[in-house]
């Protein structure tokens, strides 16, 4: 079990290392001067150069470069956009919380919706609810987020009424006119990660329902209701947690669309507003944070699979 | 009582289970392939998957026969000019003519204009031929390169295998959409070439993932140990043994990788980051129509369906291709 986890944790490094490297080199990979590039729309001034070359030592050989940005980035470090002079840490700082609730009201809508529409699939499988509900499913995987939103504004904000697009209300500021301007983007992010996930229950639930201890379990004559929740649930929820990881990449890729649309001060809609601007040092950034995150949780659902389910364990 | 306990095995068809390990033997193995052709596979393909197949289709000739007409016929063949501002707009003297900017469907605009009265029907279809584009780029090298690469790595493992697995493994480490977007704003002229390049290097590393579970599950088939025992040189089997049962694999899951691409090149055209207008993309159509909608859903309606259903035929084809394959590899 240790080993186990040593093992992944040293990989998580390993990772997070080579992620590092290579977002970082996206720098190098700058076409022209990168001094011109990191400048571009600022307010330019021989010393300003003069800051931004010694800043990025360019003199420096590569990995000498690459050794003191990750030393400075682990001490939270990630240098100040020359443009509008923000520290590219409190930027993060500002706006991951923003993105952190739209992404989680995200995963918990779509588990919601899920979950009972996998369990109907696999129950009725091959009769009607299960076409009704698989091409449900199929559709709504492939509407593309950022079109179910727009129709939500048509309907929600234009038509009815009911709901503002945008003007950002953070939950301090109000929980109820926060929730109600987060539902709609949450909501279009949730329902491609909810096609998603129902396919797996669904797909997990029918290999689940021909183990020989579901058939036990119905020899007992313990209910329908019973077995699906208790014998039949439970491992797909194992599945499941891992799938929620892998799509967590996703999800905050559709972040990006979804807060831009809506114009949600989150870190997506700063990423787009940094690539309008091409200031180079906020997506550096903004990427390396994102890609850390993603490579941690993944391996935080890893780990916690090997605790919960001791068949890998051992394997 | 129903569902359970008689529920019948099937294939997982979860986007997880769609990095099919599954192996067509009957295309390069030594007992004389019987292809299907195209007709008869269509044959076999239940109605949706048939309509999905004409949808495809439709969309390939529409985007073909629209860059003909600019690249070759010069605008002389039947299409309106994409660009045209219908309305009169005169640019010498800024008047306006009598038209209306948005108008509705009637016989010389299909899909009706856009607001600045531009024709939507003339617009999708030029816009396909970028999705087009961009996928069949996309799938090319993804099917050459990664395919290739993970056929290879699957066949003589070793420090070659743990090497271009772990650069595999970097690159999907990133969450896909971010990282496309931080590449694509290191340049400043975006282009079709430039676009599809990025996202056609991007697409490498899924592919040589499949293509490497199905080279391992292939090299240590019968065929392959025969293949080594009667001394066949290692080059031969990779190339006339190993490749080409991973393609047919290979070619299914560029349906279905495709239609992700068809929604990332979308999404990027709707941010702002991808060709550049004028030329019309599903994606920029959509947003630059999203600011009209309290006077005009349809605008947005048009390209919106355009590109969810490219996306649905894709991952219908597709889909059904790879439960076919895996079908066939059971019953053998």
């Amino acid at each position: 079990m240790r080993r186990v986890i040593l093992h992944r944790l040293m990989r998580l490094l390993a990772t997070l290392f080579a992620v590092t490297f290579l977002t970082f080199s996206m720098v190098s990979l700058l076409p022209g001067d990168p001094v011109d590039v990191i400048l571009g729309q600022a307010d330019r001034t021989p010393e300003l150069e003069e800051r931004v070359r010694s800043d990025l030592g360019l003199d420096r050989p590569f990995l000498e470069r690459y050794g003191s940005w990750l030393g400075n980035s682990l001490q939270g470090d990630l240098g100040e956009s020359y443009i509008t002079g923000q520290e590219v840490s409190q930027l993060i700082k500002d706006r991951v919380p923003v993105t952190a609730q739209l992404a989680f009201m995200a995963i918990i809508m779509a588990v919601v919706m899920a979950v009972p529409i996998g369990i109907l699939g696999a129950y009725k499988q091959g009769k009607w609810q299960d076409t009704v509900s698989s091409a449900a499913v199929q559709v709504a995987l492939s509407i593309p987020n950022f079109i179910t939103a727009i129709f939500f504004v048509w309907i929600f904000s234009v038509k009815l009424g009911w709901l503002p697009n945008s003007n950002w209300v953070r939950p301090s500021d109000g929980l109820f006119e926060n929730f109600k301007r987060a539902i709609m983007p949450a909501t279009a992010l949730a329902l491609t990660q909810m096609a998603i996930f129902s396919r797996l229950v669904r797909a997990d639930m029918i290999a689940t329902l021909q183990e020989n201890y579901v058939l036990a379990a119905r020899a007992k004559g313990l209910s329908d209701r019973y077995i699906l929740m208790r014998h039949a649930l439970r491992p797909s929820s194992l599945s499941l947690m891992t799938i929620i990881g892998i799509n967590f990449g996703a999800l905050l890729g559709g972040t990006v669309i979804i807060e831009t649309l809506f114009a949600i001060p989150g870190l997506g809609f700063g990423l787009i507003n940094a690539i309008s601007r091409r200031d180079i040092l906020v997506i550096q950034g903004i990427t390396v944070f994102v890609a850390t995150v993603y490579v941690v949780i993944n391996t935080i659902v890893d780990l916690l699979y090997t605790v919960i389910d001791p068949r890998i364990r051992r394997s | 009582m129903t569902g359970i306990g008689q529920a019948q095995p099937e294939f997982p068809s979860d986007r997880v289970g769609r990095i099919s390990t599954a192996v067509q033997t009957d295309a390069g193995s030594r007992a004389k392939p019987k292809r299907a052709s195209p007709r008869e596979v269509f044959k076999e393909m239940p109605l949706l998957v048939k309509i999905s197949a004409v949808w495809l289709i439709l969309i390939v000739f529409g985007a073909i026969y629209a860059k003909l007409d600019v690249a070759v016929f010069d605008g002389s063949l039947p299409l309106q000019n994409p660009n045209l501002l219908t309305n009169g707009f005169n640019a010498d003297t800024g008047e306006f003519g009598t038209g209306d900017p948005i108008e509705g469907i009637s016989g010389s605009h299909w899909l009706g204009t856009d607001a600045i009265a531009r024709d939507t029907f003339a617009r999708i279809i030029h816009g396909a031929w970028v999705s087009l584009i961009v996928a069949t780029i996309s799938a090319a090298f993804g099917i050459v390169v990664g395919g290739f690469l993970g056929a290879l790595v699957g066949y003589v493992r070793g420090r070659t295998e743990t090497v271009i697995m772990s650069m595999v493994d970097v690159i999907l480490a990133f969450p896909a959409l971010v990282l496309l977007l931080a590449l694509v704003s290191i340049f400043e002229v975006r282009d079709l070439f430039v676009i599809s390049l990025v996202i056609g290097v991007l697409s490498i590393p899924a592919y040589t993932r499949v293509a490497r579970a199905n080279s391992l599950a292939i090299s240590n088939r019968e065929f392959v140990t025969a293949a080594r025992a009667i001394g066949t040189r290692p080059n031969s089997i990779l190339f006339r043994e190993i490749i080409p049962n991973v393609l047919p694999t290979l070619l299914s899951y560029a349906m279905v990788a495709s239609a992700f691409v068809v929604v990332v090149e979308g999404s990027l055209s709707f941010l702002g980051l991808s060709v550049q207008l004028p030329q019309s993309t599903w994606g920029n159509m959509i947003n630059q129509a999203r600011r009209d909608i309290k006077v005009d859903i349809y605008q947005v309606l048009w390209p919106s369906l355009a590109l969810s259903l490219t996306v649905l035929s894709l991952n219908q084809v597709g889909d059904w291709f790879q439960k076919r394959g895996s079908v066939r590899d059971s019953a053998l």
